[in-house]
């Protein structure tokens, strides 16, 4: 089933900082991992996930290394800072409350 | 085609400002597609679709890009690389500085002698001026066995009776301290009769008695200096002054038991 | 300190630049930019009071190579003691350096020589005009006479305590002992009468004693009166020297 695009945006930061709590990753890594995790529903057109994580590292969230990986191949691998990981927390809350509210307004709807 | 994804890249960078980041966002895109390829033709896609596919799901070239560019701020990528140059410049400039140019102070070497610098002992005379505190100390007299400046002449022997300064400035807003003499006009007596400043002759050899100036150990800081000041003698003094003449400040040094 | 974001590179960046620049400034001395700087500099290094800038003049040179520098004269005061000194400006600050003579100090007045003009500093502030006569003397000969000629010089009010007294530069410094010391200016008849020859390998090289002339510095009232004179001095060396 495909998710409406608008109750993604606001939560792809918290995808991504999630992904990256666990360990570094470069970008394609995200995408599959992403996909993976979520049995294939979240599918986010990738070109946008670089203006996030370039966004992200700019705000000291995450930082960059280059790392050569097994095929010879430079990759830039990002990997979550200290600040992106109280950032992660904090959006954790925030959706755990948003996704409350949303539940305790649409179950309650009383049946007349 | 490589090339569709050249066009696609190209209008991503297009939208991108700051164009010192174009190659590393190229970079990082095309691995990414790259990536993405590799894995369909692994999945067993014919090439072209594969490419195709994973074109596609880069998304939409001048949306990525005007995304990128609101990340890469054109302003702060230029402050960055001004930032850049300026401490390369500066550094450089610096370096440049310390090895070539010799109205360059020693940094290490003033801030050295500045820290190693020692009190002058308690109880030898001080005086004072409006800008600048001074302590003198008397030393042993010895008979000269040669220094590094110049050598007595045959069959000549002096009596070198040494005294030690002590200064501390109020500032460091003061040219390095290196002839008290001069600029202060220091006025010297030994038991009552002046000294003159020592002076060379014209064909290099000192004939003059009298006293010098100069740095002994050779401290200067940046606000606290230490140097010596050599009277050649006949014989050992009792008591010597010293006079700051436009200050008015004066320094004595006694000596026990001098013959 | 891992991989830090582009923008706490920058801020980095630029704090250190600015520890740079004050590196710079501490290995050159902590040179002046102001005058104030200046008189604080001469202040410290001669042990005066506070100096009282009198009067201020910026002067470009061009040397061989066609570099222009730029030099600050200062005429001032500490009480009763007049200074004249002079700096060479750059871009990192100002400097006393081998070109610039020592200060010159005085008691109650002060002059010297500066861009073909005698400049004198003192309680002029009264006067309505000045003259400043200059006496240039050579020892005689042994079984010769002494010679001597004066140059008067009519003063320029620069400010309320400075004066200066412009004379004429010529350039032409006399190798040939037949002229007459009437035709001379002043820089040349000082360079001809105050040379010592000094013996070198090759040769003689010359070189300008310490050797003073006495300056006479002269105040008239509105009325032509005298006010007061001072008596003043030059160096030789100064005089003739290409400044």
């Amino acid at each position: 089933m495909k998710i409406d695009k608008s109750l993604m945006s606001g939560s792809t930061t918290l995808l991504v900082l999630s992904l990256l709590a666990g360990e570094e990753m470069y970008g394609y890594q995200m995408i599959t991992e992403l996909s993976r995790r979520s049995s294939h529903v979240f599918d986010l057109k990738e070109g946008t996930l670089y203006p996030i994580l370039h966004g992200l590292e700019a705000d000291g969230l995450v930082s960059v290394r280059e790392k050569k990986s097994g095929e010879g191949r430079t990759r830039k691998y990002y990997r979550i800072t200290r600040r992106g990981r109280r950032a992660l927390e904090e959006r954790k809350e925030a959706w755990a409350v948003f996704r409350d509210q949303v539940d305790a307004v649409v179950n309650s709807a009383a049946p007349a | 085609m490589r090339n569709s994804f050249q066009i696609w890249i190209n209008a991503v960078c297009e939208q991108v400002r700051f164009r010192p980041d174009h190659r590393s966002i190229e970079l990082e895109l095309r691995d990414h597609y790259e990536d993405h390829v590799q894995d369909l033709l692994r999945l067993g896609r014919p090439r072209e679709l594969a490419e195709e596919r994973a074109l596609e799901a880069m998304g939409n070239a001048q949306e990525v890009g005007r995304a990128l560019d609101k990340v890469h701020k054109p302003w702060l990528g230029w402050l960055w690389e001004v930032s850049r140059v300026l401490v390369l410049a500066l550094a450089l400039l610096l370096a440049w500085k310390l090895w070539k140019d010799t109205y360059t102070v020693s940094l290490t070497k003033k801030t050295w002698d500045q820290l190693m610098w020692t009190s002058p002992p308690f109880g030898v005379s001080y005086a004072a001026t409006d800008y600048l505190d001074l302590w003198l100390a008397p030393g042993e007299p010895e008979f000269y066995a040669g220094t590094y400046w110049d050598d007595p002449l045959p069959g000549e022997t002096r009596l070198q009776v040494p005294l030690t300064v002590w200064a501390q400035t109020e500032d460091v807003f003061h040219e390095h301290l290196v002839s008290p003499d001069q600029h202060w006009n220091l006025e010297v007596t030994a038991d009552g009769r002046p000294i003159p400043h020592g002076s060379y002759a014209g064909d290099g050899s000192t004939r003059n008695s009298g006293y010098w100036v100069y740095d002994g150990p050779g401290q200067y800081g940046w606000t606290r200096y230490r140097f010596r000041i050599l009277l050649i003698l006949e014989e050992p003094p009792r008591r010597a002054e010293v006079t700051i003449p436009r200050t008015g400040t004066v320094l004595t040094a006694e000596w026990e038991g001098a013959a | 300190m891992r991989h830090w974001s582009r923008g706490r590179k920058t801020v980095r960046n630029f704090l250190l630049s600015i520890l740079l620049v004050f590196l710079l400034y501490a290995s050159q001395g902590f040179p002046p930019y102001t005058v104030e700087g200046m008189c604080r500099r001469v202040r410290n290094d001669y042990l005066l009071g506070e100096l009282e800038p009198l009067y201020v003049q910026r002067d470009w040179r061009r040397y061989s190579g066609n570099q222009s520098v730029r030099y600050t004269t200062v005429a001032a005061r500490s009480g009763e003691t007049y200074v004249i000194f002079r700096y060479r400006d750059s871009l990192l600050g100002s400097r006393r350096d081998w070109r610039c003579p020592e200060p010159v100090f005085g008691e109650g007045a002060v002059c010297t020589k500066h861009e073909g003009a005698i400049y004198a500093a003192g309680p002029f502030g009264e006067a309505a005009s000045a003259v400043a006569v200059v006496r240039a003397q050579k020892n005689p000969e042994p079984n010769g006479r002494m010679q001597s000629r004066e140059f008067t010089l009519e003063g320029e009010r620069l400010a309320d305590q400075v004066f200066a007294f412009p004379y004429e530069v010529g350039g032409h410094y006399m190798e040939d002992e037949d002229v007459d010391p009437a035709d001379l200016t002043l820089p040349e008849l000082v360079d001809w009468w105050y040379r010592e020859p000094v013996p070198s390998g090759d040769g003689t090289v010359y070189s300008w004693a310490e050797a003073e002339l006495p300056c006479t510095v002269t105040l008239y009232g509105e009325a032509g009166e005298v006010l007061e004179t001072f008596e003043l001095s030059l160096t030789a060396s100064d005089i003739r020297s290409w400044w």
